[in-house]
């Protein structure tokens, strides 16, 4: 569920573009993310952050009337690791379909031949 | 170094000895990852194909067959791109039934590796006053065949430095990115590792890639040094072009092929980027000087698999010799559909850049007779050679894969910049590149002599490829 979210996350170019501010600088604040943003307001940077926060990929620090963001250090390598999983899952069904087919054939030239 | 360990299983109607027996049968997707394999034999290459979803190229993860137990086990060291084990574990799980169990290690590069490529920013690493060393190389697409070993041998070289005290003091780090055999992802990477604090970027990678970093990086009098083969070229003085010549290559090994062979008429066949294009050139110029005639060429693009039309057009030229400048993948596809399609009965064939770890994936069989020529290969019987491969194979294991000159340039080229480092009597970068442009080592290919920026003086060998690696063969008089 969790690297279906944070896919969707990377999916789209202004929350790409606040990873790599929040990468390049470290914590920073919403307003500091906005201004390294051209054209994007502050509003929507805001409701970006949301996205990336609910998909684990960043997480945020509040203090006082402040938040700050910060890159989640579990949540990409979690992702790219349920990403090859995924991976080894699929490929495993594959040799199954694969070594069945094969399995069946065998099988029904043995009956053939018998 | 730390491991993590995916785990994935599945049962299959089938016995494990038939399940056992489809790895590597080229069935298409047929194992996991469609694993690839000539032999299955303890030790010899495999390629697996790892889907990296929609829109992306697949990668090939490049290993060796570390051990077999059939039809119970297989386990695979991978290479590239990252280091760790494959285990596939069959059980018989009922009479007509087995159940199929593969855990993957995966090492912390490799984690690094695949966050970048699933489109993560990257991490800047947190600054311990390390001394910064920065190498790109090709961890994924064409050219990771021949770049297989230069992370390795560039980590080792580090290693060496910081057990010699370091540099000026600092302890030295070495800084990895995957150019993917892509100019554009090499520049960006390249200034990665410049802002990333890199004092000097060693480029393993294609012309095509080192000229898209020179554009994007050259402006900041960081040194930048293609380590490997090239074509040549000028540039600034911080701008290092190091690694053996084509011209060079070619007055090694044509003239005593064709006196071999007896064979004059060549058909020149390389990828389309400034590499290939610079080595015909050079051909043209040295072909015709020792008899030789060229009735034909072709280049093809960068990542081709079908070489069927230019395999073809070879047969209707008339040629007797090839000579190939393809690359990597590139590279091992063409010389197994030579053999495939009989070319081998008509043509003898120079390949420059036919290394330890190409041969290996193009094969015992289709490799068998080709020609190259190079600074350096792992049968050199010198002392410094036999040393330096011991420390290679105790830091990395019997399943490493091999050296070659590409990898050992890239092992050089970071002894050569720490002995220029030390050199200079401060740690200033104007004193460091006059340095590295008048430089004299020894090497584990032998002497070698830096005078300027994009000479690198030393002795070229002539070798045939032959089951399991290369025989030299006596130089030319």
């Amino acid at each position: 569920m969790r690297t279906h979210l944070a896919f969707d996350a990377l999916a789209d170019g202004v929350r790409r573009s606040i990873l790599l501010v929040i990468a390049e600088k470290g914590e920073c604040s919403a307003g500091e993310i906005a201004d390294s943003i051209e054209r994007v307001g502050r509003t929507t940077v805001s409701s970006h952050l949301r996205v990336l926060r609910t998909s684990g990929v960043v997480t945020e620090r509040r203090e006082g009337r402040h938040r700050y963001y910060s890159l989640d250090p579990e949540g990409p390598t979690r992702e790219a690791l349920e990403f090859l999983q995924g991976l080894l899952k699929s490929s495993l069904r594959e040799l199954k379909s694969n070594a069945e087919a094969l399995a069946s054939s065998g099988t029904e030239s043995r009956r053939e031949a018998g | 170094m730390g491991f993590v360990v995916l785990l994935a299983d599945e049962t299959v109607a089938a016995r494990p000895d038939v399940v056992y027996g489809l790895f590597g049968a080229r069935q298409g997707a047929g194992w996991v990852f469609a694993a690839d394999c000539d032999v299955l034999a303890v030790g010899s290459a495999v390629t697996l194909h790892l889907p990296m979803g929609v829109g992306q190229a697949a990668v090939d993860v490049l290993g060796r067959v570390a051990s077999l137990a059939p039809p119970r086990q297989i386990v695979i060291a991978l290479d590239q791109p990252w280091c760790g084990r494959l285990r596939v574990r069959l059980d018989q799980a009922g009479a007509e039934s087995t159940r199929v169990t593969v855990s993957a290690e995966i090492d912390e590069r490799g984690v690094e590796w695949l966050l970048r490529r699933r489109g993560w920013p990257a991490r800047q690493p947190a600054d311990k006053g390390e001394y910064r060393i920065g190498l790109l190389t090709s961890k994924s697409g064409p050219g990771a065949v021949f770049a297989v070993a230069c992370e390795n041998l560039a980590a080792m070289a580090v290693d060496e430095l910081n057990a010699d005290g370091g540099l000026h003091g600092r302890r030295v780090r070495l800084l990895v990115a995957d150019d993917a055999t892509d100019p554009a992802t090499g520049a960006s990477e390249a200034r990665w590792l410049i802002r990333a604090g890199c004092r000097v970027v060693l480029a393993s990678v294609t012309s095509a890639t080192f000229s898209a970093v020179e554009r994007a990086v050259g402006d900041s009098g960081v040194p930048l040094v293609h380590t490997v083969l090239n074509e040549g070229g000028g540039g600034p003085g911080h701008v290092f072009r190091w690694g053996e010549r084509p011209a060079d290559q070619l007055a090694t090994a044509a003239v005593p092929l064709m006196r071999t062979s007896g064979a004059r008429h060549w058909f020149l066949v390389g990828d389309d980027y400034s590499w290939s294009h610079g080595a015909h050139r050079a051909a043209r110029q040295v072909l015709p000087q020792a008899h030789g005639m060229v009735v034909g060429e072709r280049f093809v693009p960068l990542g081709t698999k079908d070489f069927e039309p230019v395999i073809e057009a070879i047969t209707w030229s008339g040629a007797d010799l090839v000579l190939s400048t393809l690359v990597g993948a590139d590279e091992v596809a063409f010389e197994r559909q030579c053999l495939a399609m009989g070319l081998r009965a008509r043509c003898r064939t120079l390949s420059l850049v036919l290394d330890e770890s190409t041969r290996e994936r193009i094969g015992d069989s289709a490799a068998a007779g080709l020609w190259t020529a190079f600074g350096y290969f792992q049968q050199l019987p010198t002392a410094e050679n036999r040393a330096f491969l011991a420390r290679y194979r105790d830091t990395f294991g019997p399943w490493a894969p091999p050296v070659s000159t590409l990898s050992e340039s890239t092992y050089s080229a970071v002894h050569l910049y720490g002995i220029a480092a030390r050199h200079a009597r401060q740690d200033d970068r104007g004193q460091v590149v006059a340095e590295l442009q008048r430089l004299r080592a020894i090497l584990p290919r032998g002497s070698v002599e830096l005078t300027g920026p994009h000479q690198i003086r030393q002795q070229l060998r002539l070798a045939e490829a032959a089951a399991g690696g290369f025989r030299l063969l006596a130089p030319a008089r």
